[in-house]
């Protein structure tokens, strides 16, 4: 042993004292999931007759059955289970491995490991820690979702304790898999880049592989683990396995490394000097974050481009490739206009870590926004571009495509504009705010597709004239871009006025 | 009696770059070891090695009788550590932070803990977010001293403090070492070292290149002499850096030769006379002046 576990304590305290709030949420979503399709699935399809009739339109759409697989239980725990299943392991997974490379490796590079690694501490503590908390918080979660689906909607205990457990072993995995990706990866963000990766990997590429041997990827568990079903009690057990392989490798390698190496090493950067690139606030933007803006460009173009080509032959029931076509379209926007929220934040999350600070000592408070500002408006265009020409060119019909990605720009310039507009005037507020705004459109979608709002009050969402069953003239696009460049004039001005925040 | 710290032939390299080449130090118990360098010489890789956070590469290192690697958690039980860049826990308050950082040492002084609040005027109540870096270098600082500890390493621990909490850190620091703690303090203030340490090595691109009492290392050096005289001198021998403005002259010379320049000296009719030992700037230049020998 030689004390490499000592201090793991203490590190359990400290993490729970710092998190309680993170970790709240995390078991909050992860039990309320679950709970609001059993009651939003209850209050759809409340006769077996509905839900048999669920079952075959659902059969018929091929993306439900890529993603979910196909309904086998037509019961309503039965059908819950069945949605639920995925979404549940993409939260508890993402929120595990996001929780273990921030106590990890992030707290490696911002150089408290070293702090924490002088005293009496192990090599192993801060991993242990880790997997103690996100063993602990999925345990939470199984036991109150064993606990609520029988209390609130009268399901089996048992089958609600199954599909509990699948998803909180499932997470645990994917909190050892952050830990792993941790002690591989020489920092932080290229660790939760590849910890995400391997979850999206496990859990989306249901396309690509068949039905029945779905169960070699960690998305196909929930469905040969049949909670209401007939129950196979082994299947937790996997992902338990895969999370005991994982910590111990993360512990071989935290035991033999030197404080801040890695297998994965960060590039090295340019030593000499700057590029002209460099020489402005804009070229900096670029340079800090046009790597990401065009990694992202390149993937939506690349998602875009498979779309597009599988929509040339896709035919499935009443679903027309055409059809399915514009749905992707319509979320592809939605996902370039959650890109520019995070690009319009930047200047903002610069400003907090107070690396605004010398550049505004060197140049004027427009000059520096306007470079951030230009790469934030300049993301959307690039992204829905690509976003148009990969579905196009799938689906052999570009200028159609491109014209269609494109006129989602205005949308997303008012959502960049509304970010700015709030980092000018209140700026701890901005990020609530953009984020707030785009949960709220997407809500609108779903009332007004379910008829409880009208469609005026749909339109006034950025979310409104985009949807694929809207034909929106040239007023909507128009009054966006108007109202977008009048925001983006408040945040610059109000900016230029304020305090900055330290 | 065996030396706290016993540093031989260590080598770390980073990819192409040889960090430490060859590095030999010692420190014995009780004493302040000053380890004085520039950026970039070695000195925050050698306490990382002594920390075990790093592997050596080469060499043999023993650090109070035991392995910095192996014997990690053991031998920091004992230690105390100050890093040279202080980080903190933005959610925690500076109390919160030292409460931590006792726990996980294990062995703290709670009393001593207060009085050090005390002495250094810090106010445990604040978030660690709002503090400057002086005041995170204080909450570091505290922690380390208010440890039970047989040895301190710190890592240029005074930058980002006023001068008037510094002169309560080496206060603080003669304490210590008046009750048998050993200090390696890496560092480049040289007034700092130099009010404070018994010994000192100079480390230069990874190897120890001077050690020794400042009394030893002057020997190795010269004495800056000024006098005035009753006749001017025309010339005179075994010195350097003459300078002579009618009856005053100065220059330098080299130690153990200072007897016989006076006898020289009388001969002209010795009225006044001040000698300077050489200071540690100027010894520390002399090394970092004159080109490597390979």
């Amino acid at each position: 042993m030689n004390g490499r576990f000592a201090g793991a304590v203490t590190l359990v305290r400290l993490i729970a004292r710092r998190d309680r709030g993170l970790m709240a949420l995390w078991v909050g979503v992860a039990v309320a999931v679950p709970l609001f399709n059993a009651y939003s699935l209850a209050a759809l399809l409340p006769t077996e007759a509905a839900r048999v009739a669920f079952a075959e339109i659902s059969a018929a759409n091929p993306i439900a059955t890529a993603l979910l697989g196909r309904v086998h239980d037509t019961s309503i725990e039965g059908l819950v289970a069945w949605r639920s299943s995925v979404q549940s392991l993409l939260i508890t997974g993402l929120a595990g491995l996001l929780f273990a490379v921030r106590h990890t490796r992030a707290e490696e590079d911002a150089g408290r490991r070293e702090l924490v690694a002088a005293n009496a501490v192990g090599r192993h503590a801060a991993i242990s820690a880790v997997m103690v908390l996100a063993a602990a918080v999925n345990l939470v979660i199984v036991a109150l979702l064993a606990a609520g689906l029988p209390l609130g909607f009268g399901y089996p205990v048992g089958g609600s304790l199954l599909f509990g457990l699948t998803a909180g072993a499932g997470g645990t995995m994917f909190a050892a898999c952050g830990l792993l990706a941790a002690q591989l990866c020489q920092s932080a963000p290229l660790a939760r880049t590849v910890a995400v990766g391997v979850l999206v990997a496990g859990l989306v590429p249901g396309v690509v592989v068949p039905e029945e041997r779905i169960g070699i990827l960690p998305a196909g568990w929930p469905r040969v683990a049949r909670a209401y079903g007939d129950e196979r009690w082994w299947v937790p057990l996997v992902p338990l396995a895969f999370a005991v392989v994982l910590g111990l490798a993360a512990y071989v390698l935290s035991a033999r490394r030197d404080l801040g190496a890695g297998l994965l090493p960060d590039r090295a950067g340019s030593t000499g000097p700057v590029r002209g690139k460099l020489r402005s606030p804009a070229g900096l933007a670029w340079r800090l974050y046009g790597g990401q803006a065009a990694t992202w460009t390149i993937a939506l173009g690349t998602a875009g481009l498979g779309v597009g080509w599988v929509s040339t032959s896709f035919e499935a029931g009443t679903l027309t490739g055409h059809t399915l076509l514009e749905i992707f379209t319509y979320v592809f926007c939605m996902l370039v206009a959650c890109l520019t929220v995070v690009a319009a934040l930047r200047p903002y999350a610069e400003e907090r870590r107070g690396r605004a600070e010398p550049l505004l000592a060197l140049t004027g408070r427009s000059r520096w926004l306007s470079g951030h500002v230009a790469l934030g408006l300049a993301t959307p265009v690039a992204m829905l571009l690509a976003v148009g020409l990969g579905t196009g060119l799938g689906a052999g019909a570009p200028l159609a495509q491109l014209g269609r990605a494109l006129l989602f720009v205005p949308a997303a310039w008012a959502v960049a504009g509304l970010t700015i507009a709030a980092y000018g005037l209140r700026p701890r507020a901005a990020a609530p705010a953009a984020w707030g705004t785009i949960v709220l459109s997407a809500l609108c979608v779903a009332l007004w597709e379910g008829g409880t709002i009208g469609e005026t009050a749909f339109l006034l969402t950025p979310f409104g004239y985009g949807h694929p069953a809207l034909s929106p003239g040239f007023l909507a696009p128009a009054a966006f871009a108007l109202v977008a460049a009048v925001l983006v004039g408040v945040g610059g001005a109000a900016f230029a006025r304020r305090d900055l925040i330290g | 009696m065996e030396p706290v710290i016993a540093v031989n032939g260590l080598v770390k390299t980073y990819g192409r770059v040889r960090a430490l080449d060859g590095l030999d130090l010692r420190v014995d118990a009780g004493e302040i070891h000053g380890y004085l360098g520039p950026n970039g010489a070695g000195k925050t890789t050698t306490l990382r090695v002594l920390l075990g956070l790093l592997r050596s590469d080469a060499g043999e290192v023993r650090l109070l009788g035991g392995h910095p690697w192996h014997d990690a958690v053991r031998l920091h039980r004992r230690l105390a550590y100050v890093p040279g860049d202080v980080t903190l826990w933005d959610e925690l308050t500076g109390g919160e932070t030292l409460d931590l950082l006792g726990r996980l040492h294990g062995r703290v002084d709670e009393g001593r803990r207060a009085e050090l609040i005390d002495r250094f005027a810090l106010d445990p109540g604040k978030k660690a977010r709002t503090y400057s870096k002086g005041n995170r270098q204080k909450v570091a600082l505290i922690a380390a001293l208010a440890a039970r500890a047989e040895l301190l390493l710190l890592d240029e621990p005074t930058s980002g403090l006023d001068p008037l909490m510094e002169a309560e850190f080496r206060r603080c620091l003669a304490e210590r070492r008046d009750q048998g703690v050993t200090i390696l303090l890496s560092s480049h203030i040289l007034a700092e070292v130099e009010a404070l340490c018994d010994r000192v090595s100079i480390v230069r691109q990874g190897r120890v290149v001077e050690s020794g009492t400042l009394t030893e290392l002057r020997h190795l050096t010269w004495t800056s002499i000024t006098a005035r005289l009753e006749r001017p001198p025309d010339r005179l021998d075994g010195v350097h850096d003459l300078e002579i403005h009618g009856t005053e002259v100065s220059f330098r010379v080299d130690s153990g030769r200072a007897g016989e320049v006076l006898t020289r000296l009388t001969g002209f009719g010795l009225v006044d006379l001040t000698a300077q030992p050489a200071t540690l700037e100027e010894l520390f230049l002399r090394h970092y002046r004159e080109p490597v020998k390979s």
